[in-house]
């Protein structure tokens, strides 16, 4: 989700249950869930949900709740525009969706760990980063760490990244080391 | 700009990227574990 245009912010953590203050080794009834913050003047909630629906196979029963595959919608608006989505692609699988579409509950925060995963086991990348932030928080808050992160997972082309890569503020080598990695996910 | 502890300042640059965020946003959240 991070590398898609118009997206601000994303941060994992874990939504859709009772339990207060979740842990990823004590989740009880929640998801894993990412959050995502996205300018509507740019990109559409329902370009959002296409990517979603088009990155796992929602026809297939998660193995638990942990790893469901769920929609949670914190207005009206969003719940219409999810479910008539769904519809959408159920027609072309030609088959039901497990997705289910659930109010918002509270959503914690995972641990830091968790946070912008591939960008953080990048050591060159997570240095360069690290230096631009003061906090941890404005780390997992920068646009720049959430569309890195989101390249490299393989989102969107290398001719995207070279597009935007100056906006990142890496330096030339964390730009060539971008770079080479996500040339390497495109091979 | 942070100061240290003897009053010198270290400059925070932050990627141009981020100094461009919307004043309007909506959030979404999904899960797909």
């Amino acid at each position: 989700m991070g590398c898609q245009t118009g997206v601000i912010r994303t941060r994992v953590g874990y939504a859709g249950g009772v339990k207060k203050n979740p842990t990823y080794h004590d989740l009880g009834d929640h998801a894993e869930t990412v959050q995502v913050d996205f300018d509507p003047a740019v990109v559409t909630f329902a370009e959002l949900l296409d990517v979603f629906w088009g990155s796992h196979d929602a026809t297939r029963p998660s193995w638990s709740r942990q790893y469901m595959s769920a929609v949670f919608y914190p207005d009206p608006e969003q719940e219409r525009v999810a479910k008539q989505l769904k519809a959408k692609w159920e027609e072309q699988a030609e088959r039901r969706l497990q997705t289910e579409i659930l109010p918002a509950t509270e959503f914690y925060l995972a641990e830091d760990y968790h946070q912008k995963y591939s960008l953080q086991n990048d050591r060159t990348l997570e240095r360069e980063f690290r230096r631009m932030y003061p906090t941890f928080t404005d780390f997992v808050d920068s646009t720049a760490a959430a569309r890195v992160n989101g390249y490299l997972y393989g989102c969107r082309s290398l001719a995207d990244l070279r597009a935007e890569l100056g906006s990142f503020g890496l330096s030339s080598e964390g730009g060539a080391r971008l770079l080479d990695r996500v040339s390497r996910l495109h091979r | 700009m942070t100061p240290d502890k003897t009053g010198t300042a270290t400059l925070t640059l932050l990627p141009p990227i981020d100094l461009v965020a919307p004043k309007v946003f909506l959030t979404a959240s999904f899960a797909f574990g």
